[in-house]
């Protein structure tokens, strides 16, 4: 899996994804880690089927006694299936994930791990050097939901926001944001169901300072891009499938 | 260790299952057909003295086998549980020696070790448990060959009360024929439930190995 340092000053952002070994038909995801010296974070961990590399991918990075937290944006199976895999190895570890996700996150074979159910309304995250917000992000696609924004690395990781449908071996940032358009737009218009909440969603962000934009699917927003992004998102229409 | 031995418990337990639920229901039947019995036996008097004593043991082999296949059933069930924890503990000892292997070179690899450790020592218990587990189950299944063990005996002796009990003769021959038949059934649903959990605990064992 190829490891990117998408920030690196006194702690340490990295985006694992492109895994070479992922089997055909499986979405690609982007995994992100946040390191600090005292604590680590796994935001969106994955799913099972590319646990092994992704872990592989972390090793390099800190030992597992070093993760001390993990993240799920929501409940999808590519977010956090592997979390009872991940269990074995982070028995004190912590998971951030909505409340309403819990119990249904816990029939991903989860038994010990313990959860910290955040509030609909997001919250906060002190890892140190690096302080971490949970952006409530309800319904951008799942009911419960929410991004991660990182004000001194000015780093929002979007989740399904920004996601894109791509070929292997995609290049980690948008190159040509037109030409990104077509790789987006079904995404959004079929997976985010709601106008009013993605409406919401955008008048909050633009109040962020962002200079990257972080999906689990598809390339990285930097600089420009990320006001291209949202202006794009906001005259987008979704939820089309409504016959 | 492989996922076709999980597969194979699965498979026999559900199977187990089922083939004890026709030998609830047989034993049932043979309860209902031992009420029957006494009633004929009743009517016939004198002539069918000889036969009441053998419907009370048939009721009594009835009634037992229908409590030990509730006993079982619970059993299998939790078998078939464990062997779905089981499953998760496989793939993951399969998944972590994946990554001991390809990330051999990594800095932190080692941070890993203590927690495969910890995996493979859950499996080998996993084993263990569900290795006694069936050995329970295939002594209960033994408790039930015991009990209706007397069956052929039994039938013969009821063939010949049977011939003595005049008019009735018939209507009681026919009551011998079906507890023979019936325990016939049971001998052999149990040694194939048997016959299973004997192949799964062999492949358990080689694994162990």
């Amino acid at each position: 899996m190829k490891a990117t340092k998408i920030y690196d000053d006194k702690y340490q952002w990295v985006v694992f994804a492109r895994d070479p070994e992922k089997k055909e038909g499986i979405i690609d995801t982007n995994q992100y880690m946040i390191k600090t010296n005292s604590r680590t974070i796994l935001l969106d961990p994955g799913g099972i089927e590319v646990f092994a590399s992704m872990l592989t991918a972390v090793l390099h990075y800190v030992s597992v006694d070093e993760i001390t937290d993990l993240f799920a944006s929501h409940q999808d199976p590519d977010i956090i299936s592997s979390l009872g895999l991940w269990e074995e190895a982070l028995p004190n570890a912590k998971l951030h994930t909505p409340w309403i996700w819990e119990s249904f996150i816990r029939h991903f074979g989860s038994k010990n791990i313990t959860f910290a159910p955040i509030a609909d309304e997001g919250g906060t995250l002190d890892l140190g050097d690096a302080q971490l917000e949970f952006i409530p992000a309800h319904y951008l696609h799942a009911s419960g939901n929410f991004h991660v924004y990182d004000a001194k690395a000015k780093i929002l990781m979007s989740g399904d926001v920004g996601a894109a449908l791509e070929p292997e071996g995609a290049p980690m940032y948008v190159e040509d944001f037109d030409e990104q358009i077509d790789k987006m737009k079904m995404f959004h218009q079929r997976w985010m169901p709601s106008n009013r909440a993605k409406q919401d969603w955008i008048s909050r962000v633009r109040k962020l300072d962002i200079e990257i934009m972080a999906p689990q699917h598809g390339r990285l927003f930097k600089g420009d891009d990320v006001k291209r992004f949202l202006d794009w998102f906001e005259a987008l229409e979704v939820g089309i499938a409504v016959p | 260790m492989s996922a076709n031995s999980t597969e194979n418990i699965l498979i026999t337990a559900a199977t187990v299952t089922a083939e004890l639920s026709k030998v609830k229901k047989i034993a049932k039947e043979m309860s209902i057909a031992v009420m029957n019995a006494k009633a004929i036996s009743h009517r016939a008097g004198d002539a069918a003295l000889g036969f009441r004593p053998i419907t009370d043991f048939i009721d009594e082999m009835a009634q037992d086998v229908m409590q030990l296949v509730i006993k079982i059933s619970k059993e299998a069930f939790q078998l078939s549980q464990m062997a779905v924890e089981r499953t998760h503990i496989v793939n993951t000892e399969t998944q972590y020696n994946r990554v001991l292997n390809n990330a051999q070179e990594a800095r932190h690899i080692d941070s890993l070790k203590p927690a495969v450790n910890k995996i493979h020592q859950q499996y080998l218990s996993y084993q263990e448990t569900l290795q006694k587990n069936i050995i329970g189950l295939t002594l209960l299944l033994d408790d039930i060959q015991s009990s209706t063990k007397g069956s052929q005996v039994l039938s013969t002796t009821s063939r010949v009360e049977a011939s003595s009990a005049g008019t009735f003769r018939a209507s009681l021959e026919v009551v011998a024929g079906n507890l023979e038949e019936a325990t016939d059934k049971i001998r052999n649903l149990v040694k194939n439930s048997r016959n299973k959990l004997d192949n799964v605990l062999e492949i358990l064992k080689r694994e162990t190995r």
